[in-house]
């Protein structure tokens, strides 16, 4: 009877901690699942030691490393899920463990608010592993120094754990300071003064003999405001609070019951709490647009162009990069110029093609619109560029060998491909790449590869990124076959509602392989026959189809019986024909 | 006791046996008559006898390797290894290279196969030239990209051994870009180099002092970019150029990187004073590229004509000239044409007159002023008595471009992306007095296949003959200073 008493005991004193644990896991796995695969497109992890090299030139950058290596298996998301999850649940164990540790009572009110602020925080993609990594670490370190470590042997180790967690070894000299002025020890405040001085001055050998960086850089690596996606007051307050524990412990842990009855009962209603707050944070930070964004980002690495358009079908989104990319699987499929109003779209082109931008996120995926069309330079020297930048990144790294290999650069292919090989997850597409080298019959007859060298323009210019249509016009100038190419420039003229230009190029079109007339140039050019009553060359044998006439015939019909009346007409058209270039023409 | 220590002895036996026969060539030894490839290619060059050991990987199939490196009558140097991966110890190298005379350097390769046994591949004979190399070697290091950086740094490598330090790194000065580093002749305690961006500025560091000065002037329209010091040291003869970058969108060469206007400008240090180069019709030239002789008496420099508003970048052409200096009066004569290259469609970048005053290394490539994204580029030497120019036998199928003289004037380092097409890398090549070029050699690295894996590119590889002293963090403090204003003493 005893033991089954002590056994609800450990499991009621434990169910605020299983069930935070277990929430976040299934929340994290189940419903934010774009937080990993974002992060791990966002690293590459090499096994080398070269990367590892390459991570320890400041302090710090060994929690990077770390970070990189679990954001390795997040291409797994729910591994992702695990881990991001198993971390923060350490923290709110190991801050427990503080607890208990300093005042001999269990408590985990404060850990536990600490853990569901991370929980918080974790919810947005760019939150990254490394800060709850660098918490954790100075809390395991602390709770090592006042249970095991004796003497002076905290002090000494500081610059140790500097070197390796960077700006969050302040975390640890704080809580250590105070558990030192609080237990009043033999030489406390010697000790506490070698903490600091000795801090401080490896911070002034960092910057003037080993690392050369900046006080600024020395003291805060690898915190920034970008990995923590912008939550630096919760990041700080999460911070502060850790930092004061060995003091707030003192103060608010007096357990004022003192019988197991109370614990019990204080498990279980901080269990009904802890669901509480869980499921609330869930559905404040339930985002389902990222997740949607970044499932379509997903199926595009993985050239699922029919699926990209399927999903967007089912889920409108009204988010630019979705439909950058979603143009761009249209044009894969060659349906830019059949379905491109089908979706939202941008009247400044934004949708088809970005605009050169060398920080941020459009570097990462404005090649991708130049890799279609042909453009193999310029799609390797976004992808280049983003590299110098930001790192090494695996569909960065993909973008750099597969242009290299369809420029036979096989050479260089043959370094980069020797890194990807180096990896956990992209091995095996490194050894297919590796079967490419040096031979063009495979890289002609490869399924990806072989067409975009067919399709890679012939004739050199220089590339003007700022305005990427003149690039396309360019293309369309010297290679008059380049059909990607051909459409990319209708869909703009059609964004543009340039009648004089579609005109132009409605002769052209004959000279293209298209089986039939796009849908919306279709419409563009009965709106010109009709409406603007002009007259148009032939395309080649290509003719309108009898339908898209009926169809207009249908627009005009409801826009009189709306007396011509704009405003009054839109809802209906919307709903009729909300999917034409007229509607666009009309109200865009 | 005495059983168990028979037992005992009996598994050392077998363990030697195991672990200690067959990693050395014994027994019936086949040859093969082509040299082994090793990879880098040391084989066939002439080193200097103070250079760092040549560490290489053995590229054949095997299952064992072991090496044998001899000169003369020094001892030689036995290397096993499992993985072909042949790292020399650094103090018997030392020993082996040791030379008064001209002697060769011989490397016998044996590899080891499960089912032949062992191999003997042909001798690799190098030369040990007599004349040392100038102990340091400063460059910079970035990726070989198009416009961006993030971290950037000018490092000096110790060519007697593997050790590389950072003289800046441009992490201590808000990641601003660093280039152009210039030494006064070689000698590294006096140099200068540009930093770019919100720290901006050209850095002159000179007798352990480090000073930011601002070298542009109200009535310059371009900055000073490409420097040159005069031997004396008093002065620096920069290019001051408007520069554009574009991309090419097909051509298999990233990026075309054209001046707009170019012209000359000799910078008084003492002074602090910027004498504009004058010379007649000098609107219709871009002028760039200055090079000195070590006499001080001649500026040499590349010409090209002045482009106008539409230009076809593929006909811009620079020819070598050179004009008298005065340097009492400092006062420049007539430019005299000394190599026309439009004659043969080429266009000269680099002139570098080696420290004896006999040769003129320049680059040559089909068009333009930036031959480092042209793989056409080639070294070619022009002697400066006969004024004869010759493609230099160290050339390669891919970029030849950046050099620089050591001060005996019998080691010329370059970049070369000979070996992935891309990456620049440092590659030296021994002069002979009559000016002919031996095959060169990879800059030696520890590991022998770090070419293999690194991704950046050795800019502008100069020789220097002491240690710089200055480290990164003083750099910081100065560059937060504001720049010391030159003057402008033109008309």
């Amino acid at each position: 009877m005893r033991i089954n008493n002590n056994r609800t005991d450990q499991f009621l004193a434990f169910l605020p901690y299983r069930l935070f644990f277990l929430f976040m896991f299934l929340f994290l796995g189940l419903f934010a699942d774009h937080i990993f695969f974002f992060q791990e497109k966002s690293s590459l992890f090499v096994f080398s030691s070269d990367f590892l090299v390459e991570n320890l030139h400041q302090p710090g950058g060994l929690l990077i490393y770390l970070g990189k290596f679990l954001s390795t298996f997040y291409y797994y998301p729910l591994a992702g899920a695990l881990i991001a999850s198993l971390v923060i649940w350490l923290i709110v164990i190991t801050a427990s463990g503080i607890i208990k540790t300093l005042t001999g009572n269990k408590s985990g009110y404060i850990p536990l608010l600490e853990g569901v602020t991370l929980f918080y925080m974790q919810t947005s993609y760019q939150y990254m592993l490394y800060n709850n990594l660098g918490i954790l670490v100075q809390l395991l370190f602390f709770l090592l120094a006042i249970k095991y470590l004796k003497g002076w042997l905290p002090v000494i180790l500081t610059p140790v754990l500097y070197f390796l967690t960077g700006g969050f070894a302040w975390i640890f000299c704080i809580m250590y300071s105070l558990w030192l002025l609080s237990k009043k020890q033999e030489k406390w405040w010697l000790k506490i003064t070698l903490l600091w001085l000795l801090n401080l001055l490896i911070i002034y050998l960092s910057k003037e003999y080993l690392f050369f960086q900046t006080i600024g850089t020395l003291l805060l690596f690898p915190y920034t405001q970008a990995g923590t996606g912008s939550q630096i007051r919760l990041f700080v307050a999460v911070v502060i609070v850790l930092s004061l524990l060995p003091l707030l412990a003192k103060i608010c842990i007096k357990n004022t019951y003192g019988k197991k009855i109370s614990e019990n009962i204080i498990s279980l209603s901080g269990s009904i709490v802890i669901v509480f707050i869980m499921v609330l944070i869930s559905i404040l930070k339930y985002d389902k647009k990222t997740q949607q964004y970044f499932w379509v980002e997903k199926l595009f690495y993985e050239n699922k162009y029919q699926e990209v358009i399927d999903f967007n079908i089912k889920n409108p989104s009204n988010n630019t990069l979705t439909a950058y990319l979603n143009n761009i699987a249209l044009c894969e499929t060659g349906k830019l110029n059949d379905l491109l109003f089908h979706f939202p779209q941008s009247a400044d082109g934004s949708t088809l093609f970005l605009k050169w931008e060398i920080v941020g996120e459009i570097l990462k995926r404005g090649g991708y619109f130049y890799y279609t069309i042909g453009m193999v330079n310029e799609a390797h020297r976004w992808a280049y560029e983003y590299m110098v930048m930001k790192g090494l990144t695996p569909e960065g790294l993909k973008m750099i060998i597969k242009t290299e290999l369809i420029n036979g650069n096989y050479k260089t292919a043959e370094k980069y491909i020797l890194i990807l090989k180096k990896t956990l997850f992209y091995m095996d597409e490194a050894k297919e790449f590796e079967k490419l080298l040096f031979n063009d019959l495979a890289i002609d007859s490869h399924p990806e590869l072989g067409p975009r060298r067919k399709n890679k323009i012939p004739v050199d210019f220089f590339s003007i990124t700022d305005d990427p249509f003149i690039n396309v016009e360019r293309i369309i100038a010297t290679d008059s076959l380049n059909r990607k190419a051909f459409e990319y420039k209708l869909a703009y003229l059609l964004l543009n509602k340039d009648y004089q230009r579609i005109s132009e190029e409605w002769g052209n079109l004959g000279r293209y392989d298209f089986t039939s007339i796009p849908v919306h140039v279709e419409e563009a050019a009965i709106a010109i026959k009709i409406l603007y009553t002009g007259d148009l060359p032939p395309a080649g044998n290509l003719a309108i189809n009898n339908n898209t006439e009926i169809r207009f015939n249908k627009f005009l019909q409801i826009f009189q019986s709306y007396g011509t009346n704009l405003q009054a007409a839109e809802p209906a058209l919307k709903k009729q024909a909300g999917n034409t270039f007229w509607y666009w023409a009309f109200y865009r | 006791m005495l059983r168990s220590l028979k037992y005992n002895s009996y598994l050392i036996i077998v363990v030697i046996a195991l672990f200690g026969c067959g990693n050395k060539p014994d027994g019936n030894i086949s040859e093969i008559i082509r040299p082994p490839i090793i990879n880098p290619d040391y084989s066939g060059i002439t080193i200097p006898s103070n250079i760092a050991p040549v560490n290489f990987i053995i590229k054949e199939e095997g299952s064992s390797f072991y090496v044998v490196l001899s000169s003369g009558t020094e001892p030689a140097i036995r290397i096993k290894s499992k993985n072909g991966q042949i790292r020399i110890p650094q103090k018997k190298w030392k020993n082996l290279l040791t030379t008064k005379t001209f002697k060769h350097l011989n490397i016998n390769v044996f590899v080891k196969q499960r089912k032949n046994g062992w191999t003997k591949f042909k001798t690799i004979t190098n030369i040990i030239a007599l004349e040392p190399i100038d102990p340091f070697l400063s460059y910079r290091l970035l990726y070989p990209g198009y416009e961006s950086w993030a971290e950037l740094s000018i490092q000096q490598r110790n060519l007697e051994n593997f050790h590389e330090r950072p003289i800046i790194e441009n992490s201590v000065a808000d990641e601003n870009c660093v280039n152009c580093h210039s030494y006064n002749n070689g000698r590294s305690d006096d140099f200068l180099f540009h930093m770019r961006g919100s720290m901006g500025g050209t850095y002159f560091y000179s007798g352990g002092e480090l000073k930011k000065t601002n070298l542009k002037t109200s009535e310059m329209k371009n900055g000073s970019v490409y420097p040159r010091w005069h031997p004396s040291g008093k002065f620096v003869a920069f290019s001051s150029n408007k520069i554009v970058q574009q991309f090419h969108s097909a051509d298999n060469k990233k990026v075309e990187v054209s001046d707009l206007e170019s012209s000359l400008i000799l910078y008084d240090v003492e002074n602090n004073e910027i004498i504009p180069v004058q010379f007649p019709d000098k609107e219709k030239y871009m002028d760039t590229y200055p090079e000195w002789t070590p006499d001080g008496k001649y500026l040499y420099f590349c010409r090209a004509t002045q482009i106008g508003e539409s230009y076809d970048y593929k006909l811009i052409r620079y020819n070598l000239y050179r004009v008298l200096f005065n340097q009492e009066k400092l006062q420049f004569g007539v430019a005299e044409l000394i190599f026309d290259a439009t004659k043969i469609n080429k266009s000269i970048s680099f002139p570098r007159i080696s420290p004896d005053g006999r040769f003129l290394v320049m680059t040559m490539q089909d068009f333009g002023c930036f031959p480092i994204w042209h793989k056409e580029t080639d070294l070619y030497s022009l002697n400066l008595e006969s004024l004869e120019a010759v493609r230099l036998d160290l050339n390669s199928d891919f970029t030849d471009s950046y050099h620089s003289w050591s001060s005996n004037s019998r080691w010329l380092v370059f970049s070369s992306k000979r070996g992935d097409g891309l990456t620049a890398c440092p590659y030296i090549s021994y002069i002979d007095e009559d000016g002919n070029s031996a095959k060169p050699f990879i800059l030696p690295q520890d590991d022998p296949e770090f070419y293999d894996r690194f991704l950046k590119s050795f800019n502008i590889p100069e020789f220097s003959n002491v240690k710089i002293v200055l480290n990164p963090g003083e750099i910081r403090k100065t560059a937060k200073t504001g720049a010391i204003q030159a003057k402008w003493s033109g008309e």
